[in-house]
């Protein structure tokens, strides 16, 4: 595929099973250097094991990985050039936090002085001043975190794995660690390959996100493609709030797609650049709750629906709708919006560009 | 109120219980302790003071030379089955053998099968093998059942440490063995020291293996002080004892002291059970 | 390009350092067992030692009536030691999970002290308060309860209180660390929802600590069946246990093949006991131990 200087690491068709379960499933990807790539799936989806795969502390049963050219499949972890955030940062509990970050230079035979002054750097870096000599558990999540940090870039890592490293702190401490690090990344010019089940924090960091479901890719691309245009019904379920809706499509026609929905009615969407979209046969499009728009009259191409509940969340006002097959809509707008009362009867609409087939044909997915 | 009185006086009967079993355990030991100073041959009548049994138990060879040879036995069963243990322990936790469930449960055996059965195995099988009966034959049965010890506290602990520790130190430049001196020795180190501590009490207190196990030239104290106490006591046997129970103090308080000074120095040395994967 | 080896490095390393475990348990346990379990099905030969012959007689020798009959006392003793030591150990290990955290310690201590101290010293403790001049019939005259020294010492009594005494801290241990482990809340649900104290004791303390006590069934109970130098010491060589039978087979009657028997069975009976116990509570390891 890509195999230009740009690429730091590539993973080649892996496949990977535990005790007879697939795991992973034959993923293939390349990662640009200093890129920011999130890697984001429920667990149990081998995000984690894809991470250890990297790292060298898993063999892959078959396929291969590749860092910056070099077939590194068997290398064990000590001589991969990559270094590791584990979820539970992992910090030696024997150690104090200087002899934790500086214990890669340690095992290099870095010169004593090298190493405080390195330390000292990573320290500063960190934010940690002064607090070299504390032991591990005399820190607090948010410190300990930041050890992590500096253990793991002290050498320069050509690539930087992070497993779900903020999974353990507060929604506060969180936001502001996200923050860091992509701070620190721009900084350092590492690439980071980022582990979450958070699609929020996915989307706030990453250059490139990676969905991941039962050992398989299902898309990869920067944050708003994959939110505007989710490929599969699964990753717009995963990513925002998704409503599907699925029908005949029986006219293509500028651009533009109309399906006949079981109620009878018909709604648009966007015909899909790529792929293929076969007349008289079943389709499914996604709208995200945004973009559902209400209105008490009817117009062509809408659906009549029940306002089945209203309430504000996090400042937003969320309303349900129950269509006429039980089916639920959902739909989530900034604001007041006081006409829409609960068992009114309204019609729902949407701009054809913002409902987007999923779930058709990869053949031109790639 | 009425609840708080009865709770507090149920807290009362509970104590006097618990007073009155930890009284039923020592009442022998205590009783050991004060006829090692009875000023007479019988420990039956109590006949004063007397330090003599302290002084003539120095000068009793045959029981000093047993002791040494306990001591001999416990360090070096002690020894052998620290490393075989816990290098054991360490490599079954990450090794995935298919053996490794049976293993696990023929290493145990030792310490869950009766004693005397395992005297008698050793014997019938060190005659089999035709090994001279002594203190070789001694070393090799306390070490058997010394293991097992040894393996199972230093496994617990392992079990409590969080693997991704030592993916850690791999991960950042450590080899295997690099790993092990490094990363999981010194966190097990207490583990080590607790098992092989409890493996040389028990070595030091076999009677029945050794029983079977040992020479006509070859005398363990436990072996010795059985002998002496079938054919009628000599008081020295209360003196050493004494002086064995003072040292077992001495030694269960040293090693608070020093668990104490580590655990307020480092309090939840290594996070437990905090997950991995 | 080669396929990727299916197992990764490290499981070498893992390998060589079980080794030693696995080559040790192969010869010392593994081995020896096997060499008992054969020669139980061996003729014994006229002075000692075995001969080529196999036969069951070993195995029907069990069922000679005064065989049998140690059999059936040392289950007695076994029985009857397992029963005391539950009906002071729960007691104490439940109190003693409920003391606070600073005064458990300490208790605990007291508990393991005796236990690192040698056992046959604690016996010999025992003996000097048993005799019939000892202590404790001293004690009883002078209080007047009795007017003549009785025979304590060399007695049964006197085993099953030296049985008791060595096992206790087995039973202690497991149900202590059983009652540490428990979820209190659990409890006070149960009297939250309407049951009395002794309701709530049966139907959740009790069923939460039974690995404990199930724990110390086993530790009690498997030792307590070969502990011969206790009937020895106590009972005066009267009082004839399995472990004592063995012991004579072997060193006296010198009849290798039929001690061989003799522990055969046993150890079946023994792993038959843990067998069950990790059925019942579903777990490999014994409540409490280490």
């Amino acid at each position: 595929m890509e195999n230009n200087q740009d690429v730091i690491l590539e993973l080649r068709d892996i496949v990977k099973g535990f005790g007879g379960t697939p795991v992973l499933q034959g993923i293939s990807l390349c990662i640009r250097r200093g890129e920011f790539i999130t890697f984001l799936g429920s667990s149990g989806c081998g995000k984690t094991t894809t991470l250890r795969i990297i790292a060298g502390l898993e063999t892959p049963d078959s396929g291969r990985v590749l860092l910056g050219g070099t077939d590194v499949t068997d290398t064990p972890p000590n001589l991969r050039d990559v270094n590791t955030i584990f979820q539970n940062y992992a910090l030696f509990p024997h150690m104090n936090v200087e002899q934790n970050i500086g214990y890669s230079l340690r095992l290099r035979r870095v010169a004593k002085d090298e190493i405080r002054r390195r330390v000292e750097e990573m320290l500063r870096l960190v934010q940690l001043e002064g607090f070299g000599r504390r032991m591990p558990h005399e820190l607090s999540g948010g410190q300990r975190q930041r050890v992590a940090i500096a253990r793991a870039v002290i050498n320069n890592p050509s690539v930087l794995l992070l497993d779900e490293p903020l999974g353990a702190l507060d929604l506060q401490l969180r936001r502001q660690m996200q923050q860091e690090l992509k701070r620190l990344q721009k900084k350092l010019g590492i690439t980071f390959l980022y582990i979450t089940h958070d699609q929020e924090e996915a989307i706030n960091m990453s250059d490139r996100i990676v969905v991941m479901n039962e050992g398989r890719f299902e898309q990869i691309g920067a944050p708003a493609e994959i939110y505007d245009h989710p490929r599969t019904s699964f990753v717009a379920r995963f990513i925002g709030t998704a409503n599907l809706f699925t029908g005949m499509v029986e006219e293509i026609r500028d651009g533009v797609a109309s399906v006949r929905l079981p109620s009878g009615e018909v709604a648009y969407a966007a015909a899909p650049e790529e792929g293929v979209l076969p007349l008289d046969r079943e389709a499914t499009f996604c709208v995200r709750g945004e973009n559902i728009l209400t209105g008490a009259d009817k117009p062509p191409f809408s659906v009549s629906a029940l306002v089945a509940e209203n309430s504000y969340v996090g400042g937003m006002l969320r309303i349900v709708f129950t269509l006429p097959d039980g089916r639920e809509v959902i739909s989530s707008r900034q604001g007041v919006h006081a006409h829409i009362r609960q068992g009114e009867q309204v019609s729902l609409h949407w701009r054809a560009q913002d409902a987007v087939f999923v779930d058709l044909d990869q053949e031109g997915a790639k | 109120m009425a609840m708080a009185g009865s709770g507090k006086h149920r807290l009362h009967l509970s104590s006097l219980f618990l007073a009155l079993v930890i009284l039923f355990m020592y009442l022998p030991v205590v009783m050991v302790v004060i006829y090692s100073f009875n000023n007479s041959k019988s420990d039956v009548v109590w006949a004063g003071f007397t330090l003599d049994w302290y002084a003539k138990l120095l000068h009793n060879t045959s029981l000093m030379d047993a002791l040494l040879n306990s001591l001999i036995l416990a360090v070096c069963s002690c020894a052998v089955s620290a490393v075989i243990g816990t290098v054991g322990a360490v490599g079954i936790v990450r090794c995935d053998l298919r053996t490794k469930g049976l293993l696990e449960n023929a290493s145990m055996l030792p310490i869950m099968i009766p004693e005397i059965i395992l005297g008698m195995v050793f014997l019938a099988f060190f005659s089999l093998l035709g090994l001279p009966f002594g203190m070789v034959t001694l070393i090799l049965a306390h070490t058997t059942f010394c293991i097992p010890y040894i393996f199972i506290v230093v496994k617990g602990r392992l079990s409590g440490i969080d693997r991704s520790i030592g993916e850690a130190a791999r991960d950042l430049g450590a080899s295997e063995a690099r790993m092990f001196f490094d990363i999981t020795l010194p966190l097990i180190m207490p583990a080590v020291a607790s098992g092989t501590l409890l493996a040389f009490a028990m070595s030091l207190d076999d009677v029945v293996i050794s029983f079977f196990v040992t020479g006509a030239q070859t005398n363990t104290l436990p072996i010795k002080i059985y002998s002496q106490i079938k054919l009628g006591v000599s008081p020295e046997i209360n003196a050493l004892c004494t002086l064995m129970l003072g040292g077992t103090f001495l030694l269960i308080l040293v090693s608070r002291r020093i668990g104490a000074v580590k655990r307020t120095g480092k309090r939840r040395s290594a996070p437990r059970g905090e997950g991995d994967l | 390009m080669k396929l990727s080896q299916k197992r990764p490095r490290r499981d070498h390393t893992a390998f060589f350092m079980v080794l030693p475990l696995y080559v040790f348990t192969l010869i010392f346990v593994f081995f020896p067992l096997l060499y008992i379990l054969g020669m139980s099905f061996l003729k014994k030969d006229v002075l000692w030692g075995v001969t080529n012959e196999l036969t069951l007689d070993n195995y029907r020798m069990l069922f000679d009536p005064v065989y049998l009959k140690t059999f059936f006392d040392s289950l007695k003793l076994a029985f009857a030691t397992t029963a005391i030591t539950t009906l002071v150990g729960y007691p104490f290990g439940y109190f003693m999970g409920k003391l606070p955290p600073k005064r458990r310690g300490g208790l605990m201590l007291l508990v393991v002290v005796p236990f690192w101290t040698n056992a046959l010293v604690r016996i010999y403790g025992w003996m000097i308060i048993l005799r019939t001049k000892g202590v404790l019939n001293g004690l009883l005259l002078g209080l007047g309860v009795i007017d003549r020294p009785v025979k304590i010492l060399y007695t049964y009594g006197a085993v099953l209180i030296g049985m008791v005494y060595s096992l206790l801290p087995f039973m202690i241990l497991p149900v202590y660390s059983s009652v540490e482990k428990m979820d209190w809340s659990l409890v006070e649900a149960s009297r939250d929802l309407g049951a009395n104290a002794a309701e709530a004791f049966f139907t959740v303390t009790l069923k939460l600590t039974l690995p404990g006590v199930l724990s110390g069934f086993v530790l009690v109970f498997v030792p307590s069946i070969g502990l011969f130098f206790l009937s020895d010491l106590l009972g005066g060589g009267k009082i004839m246990l399995v472990g004592n039978l063995i012991k004579n087979q072997l060193l006296e009657a010198r009849n290798w093949p039929f001690g061989a028997a003799l522990s055969v069975v046993m150890m079946a009976m023994t792993l038959l006991i843990i067998g069950l116990y990790r059925k019942v509570t579903h777990s490999k390891d014994l409540e409490g131990f280490f």
